[in-house]
């Protein structure tokens, strides 16, 4: 049985983390693969600066640096950011499937252009960061928002009869302002809206965690992984140094309860 | 079941057994066609249309058949675009699908081929605007193990069969990934855009099957 950890960018209960695990009843798995769902001990109160991305990354980092040892075979990133995704293939071996480069990528094995659908415009830098980097900007029809406030923990619960339908308004205007062939949902929080979306969208509809699971069994049966010369290793790990950081964070949110 | 038609061109002889045991599901079942191109090999553009149009006819009927997917073998993506005009279910190719593919594993990519597919090559790293991202498309005879050689590398048509595993460089075989995406669209409920590849408003099914002659 292949062992998939899932990196969930947020501390949170047990609660908070079955809504995060609900994405694996949206996708048929593959064979033989299982999956376990771990918050980060380090985290930014959501991704809406550069701070929180720098928080964000090293939290991810540290929940991921063990990964390998602990016998996973692969590793998903439960945020569209693909925060701590360059870090964590810098000292691992295993794929590292962030869902924002491969959202992108796997949006043009389907149409032209996609568009990103975010609930709010504070989560742009997000995308643009992964469109540099992939060199695809020419490829992104729109970066278009709901205009909504996010919750990290709830996600939509109690919200849909709004949250859906604007999301809706809003995704339609990528297809027929903006010309997108394909939508991508922004956000992994936002995974709840796609079965609404996809009945009644024209074009595919992108659920970036559930994409994330297929790819991972993808990269483990083809048994490929991420290029070394992109993602040099380190000289050291700084294994302690992580780990005692993630002690303190974890205490600091402890004390803050 | 997962039923997904395979279609390769007769002249690269693929094997029925094209991947190895435990990539694909166990339930997944590929049925493999082979192609033959009217002018092969398909060097050139006059030769690249009649592969279209070989292809177009060779998948057309598919999702009639009950096929879940279509995978085009040929890293050249011929008569693809036009198989998704006609199909709703997915159309995955070697080549379009193994290029995205590679960028989820490195910042560039090479790819490796024969004179069979140089020029194609090259064309379609333009056409899908990968050119930034495209180290390369290096002759199949290149020694792939010196120390500054690409790491990843796509093996493209009959470089496929002649590479062998060189260096620490990662292969990538388009036709095992492009059957491992299909089964995993099909998995995720997603096919390509009707906005990209709009259906014809006369379907020419008949004809398209006449001229394969």
């Amino acid at each position: 049985m292949a062992k998939v950890l899932v990196i969930v960018p947020f501390p949170m209960d047990d609660d908070n983390l079955s809504k995060r695990r609900a994405q694996l009843n949206a996708v048929r798995l593959g064979d033989g693969i299982d999956f376990d769902f771990k918050p980060v001990r380090i985290a930014p109160a959501n991704y809406v600066s550069q701070q929180d991305s720098v928080l964000a990354d090293i939290g991810i980092l540290e929940a991921g640096l063990q990964a390998e040892k602990d016998g996973y075979d692969a590793v998903c990133i439960d945020t569209m950011s693909d925060s701590g995704m360059s870090a964590l293939r810098s000292v691992l071996d295993i794929p590292v499937i962030g869902p924002g480069r491969h959202a992108m990528l796997a949006a043009l094995m389907l149409g032209e252009k996609f568009s990103i659908l975010a609930m709010w415009d504070r989560w742009r830098h997000l995308y643009t960061k992964t469109l540099a980097e992939l060199g695809l900007s020419h490829k992104c029809a729109s970066l278009r928002s709901a205009g909504l406030q996010p919750n990290n923990q709830s996600l939509l619960a109690g919200k849909e009869e709004e949250f859906f339908p604007a999301l809706y308004e809003a995704a339609m205007k990528c297809v027929e302002v903006d010309g997108a062939d394909v939508i991508i949902l922004g956000s992994t929080t936002m995974h709840e809206a796609h079965a609404y979306l996809a009945e009644r969208l024209p074009v595919p509809i992108i659920n970036p965690g559930p994409l994330t699971y297929r790819l991972a069994d993808a990269a483990i049966k083809l048994k490929l992984s991420h290029a070394r010369s992109s993602y040099p290793a380190p000289s050291h790990i700084a294994a302690e140094k992580l780990a005692a950081m993630g002690d303190i964070a974890a205490r600091l949110a402890g004390g803050s309860k | 079941m997962t039923r997904i038609l395979l279609l390769s061109p007769t002249d690269l002889d693929l094997p029925d057994d094209v991947v190895v045991s435990g990539v694909l599901d166990a339930d997944t079942k590929i049925e493999h066609r082979r192609v033959a191109y009217p002018s092969c090999p398909p060097i050139g553009a006059h030769d690249w249309a009649l592969a279209d149009l070989a292809i177009l006819t060779a998948g057309q009927d598919a999702q009639s058949e009950g096929f879940q997917a279509v995978c085009l073998a040929d890293f050249g993506d011929y008569g693809a675009n036009a198989l998704r005009s006609v199909l709703d279910i997915p159309v995955v190719t070697a080549g379009r699908s193994s290029m995205l593919y590679a960028l989820t594993l490195g910042e560039r990519f090479s790819v490796v081929s024969t004179d069979r597919d140089r020029v194609r090559a090259k064309k379609l790293v333009h056409d899908y605007g990968l050119d930034t991202r495209c180290a390369g498309i290096e002759p199949a005879e290149t020694d792939m193990a010196r120390k500054d050689g690409p790491e990843i590398i796509i093996l493209a048509g009959e470089a496929r069969q002649r590479m062998q595993p060189a260096g620490s460089a990662t292969l990538i075989d388009p036709v095992a990934v492009s059957l491992k995406i299909a089964e995993s669209l099909i998995g995720l409920g997603l096919t390509h855009s009707r906005h990209a590849y709009p259906a014809p408003q006369v379907r020419k099914a008949e004809l398209i099957a006449a001229l394969s002659i």
